[in-house]
């Protein structure tokens, strides 16, 4: 058999293109020929190969198809999401709980900013609540706890709350700290799960040691293959030194980053980006603008409702 | 357009456009799967990021199961990747610590044994260095290849004039492939190719 004859052989025989008498002459001839027996293991490695390249381009299209906004088909026993409850078109949901949103816009109208009252569900609030608290593991085909939408976007944004002007003197900290979302422990990578510097540095996150947190993540070498998860920990801590500047450029790291592989990462890393830059407005208005801007022409993006909430209290 | 699971089967077996579309329609149509696939994660001991993870990893084995016809269609098209995302999830879970979870994977209903044979990271590094190097021509002849285009319809998409000249291209993309692949013994061993001493007998 010669070279070609050889791999023609081997390739039919991966394609399954061999009658049975064939199959067990080859799979013989593997088992007792090293020649054909190299050529059965580098086809299988270039096969392998030519996975990766399909898996590659699958990937870049699986955020697409979690996020497009386009008119669902006919659907069958799938309720909708936490994560798409928000997207218009879906105002049947909105619909479906009329009354809960009424009842959430009362309160909302009566105290806007009184942190005694009521808070409104954010769409992070939601986020964490579902993932901290999953319900029942159920068939994929019936629904969960989880899945069930319980923070309900405005249906009306005519009937918005008349929005309250920010303080004397221009500065908008005030709201920056109200906007401002906070880390979530419990889903953090890595938490409770090791000794090393990062659980270190969770830990004295969670004590309010921020300057120890940025010193332990100092310690972790880079590749170590959980980039998102230290770069949002530090963006944090500094959030709450008060190192605004240095908290948004970890931010917008933190999105550039996750921006293939965690697309829910990357809206909020951008949402709290927008409040680092809210807490230095107006020193930093060109780029609050901007950003905010991107959140508001996404109708689809998680914050997109709150970032409508922060220009209405924008100074005139 | 997809009627049914079978309809969306036919398309992810398809053109690489017809494949896009199915497991979009598939996906939008699903997309409560992810969340799903996330809190079973985060509820069996796992994080956010693993479950994002997970879910990621289970397209991709989703697609794969799919189009080399691993789905015998003894479930729905969701059962059967939510029974993947599992599988995996109790693979990864196990490799991470001990094999106590082992059991787990009897008591997991559905399609039986859907293939979980997910490439190491450590192996997808070393074969997309070798597959970016073959150049663009040739990563679009053996993307096609892979997803079983006939060599008249390669052809036709890479505007070759024939089916013969468009198996020679492929032929010859391999041999790149295989040419950056032997170059280097050591890295054959880690891709689990064993040498022999006459290294003449490689195909090329």
């Amino acid at each position: 058999m010669n070279n070609e004859e050889l791999y023609d052989k081997v390739e039919a025989y991966l394609k399954g293109n061999l009658s049975e008498e064939e199959k067990a002459a080859i799979e013989k001839e593997i088992q007792n020929n090293p020649e054909v027996a190299l050529e059965y293991q580098l086809q299988q490695v270039e096969l392998d190969a030519m996975e990766v390249l399909l898996e590659r381009d699958l990937r870049s299209k699986i955020p697409q198809w979690l996020d497009e906004d386009e008119p669902l088909p006919p659907p069958e026993n799938d309720p909708p999401t936490p994560s798409n409850t928000s997207r218009p078109g879906r105002l049947w949901i909105a619909a479906l709980l009329g009354a809960v949103v009424v009842l959430a816009i009362v309160a909302w109208r009566m105290d806007w900013f009184d942190e005694s009252a009521p808070t409104e569900q954010t769409p992070a609030d939601t986020e964490n609540s579902t993932q901290q608290t999953p319900g029942p593991i159920a068939a994929p085909d019936e629904p969960t706890e989880s899945e069930k939408p319980v923070d309900t976007p405005n249906p009306n944004p005519e009937v918005r709350p008349a929005p309250q002007r920010p303080p004397a003197g221009g500065g908008m900290m005030a709201y920056a700290d109200k906007f401002y979302k906070d880390l979530s422990f419990d889903n953090m990578r890595g938490a409770g799960q090791d000794q090393g510097p990062f659980s270190e540095a969770l830990n004295a996150y969670k004590n309010g040691q921020y300057p120890q947190v940025l010193k332990l993540l100092d310690t972790i070498p880079e590749g170590s293959g959980y980039a998102v998860r230290d770069l949002e920990l530090k963006a944090h801590a500094l959030y709450h030194l008060k190192k605004y500047k240095e908290s948004a450029a970890a931010f917008a790291a933190v999105a550039a980053v996750a921006a293939t592989k965690y697309p829910q990462f990357v809206e909020r890393a951008q949402w709290n980006q927008l409040v680092c830059y809210t807490a230095q407005y107006p020193a930093t208005k060109d780029a609050f603008d901007a950003l905010l801007a991107v959140l508001i022409a996404d109708s689809g993006h998680t914050y997109h409702e709150k970032a409508l909430e922060l220009q209405a209290r924008l100074p005139k | 357009m997809y009627r049914d699971d079978a309809s969306i089967i036919t398309g992810i077996r398809g053109t690489a456009e017809e494949r896009d579309a199915a497991l979009g329609f598939f996906f939008r149509q699903h997309r409560s799967l992810r969340a799903q696939v996330i809190a079973y994660v985060v509820k069996s001991g796992g994080t956010e990021h693993d479950g994002e993870d997970v879910f990621q990893d289970a397209v991709v084995l989703f697609d794969r199961n799919i189009r080399k016809g691993q789905f015998e269609q003894k479930s729905s098209l969701s059962t059967f990747f939510f029974s993947i995302a599992k599988f995996h999830w109790i693979g990864q879970r196990s490799r991470r610590k001990t094999t106590e979870e082992l059991a787990e994977r009897r008591e997991v209903e559905g399609e039986s044994g859907p293939e979980d044979a997910y490439i190491t990271e450590e192996r997808k590094n070393m074969l997309e260095k070798a597959i970016e190097q073959t150049g663009e021509k040739c990563r679009q002849l053996l993307s096609l290849y892979k997803l079983s285009y006939k060599m008249e319809e390669i052809a036709e998409i890479t505007g070759l004039s024939s089916a013969a000249m468009a198996k020679k291209a492929v032929y010859q993309c391999r041999l790149k492939l295989r040419a950056y692949l032997t170059q280097s013994p050591q890295m054959l061993r880690e891709l689990g190719v064993e040498m022999t001493e006459n290294p003449d007998s490689i195909t090329e």
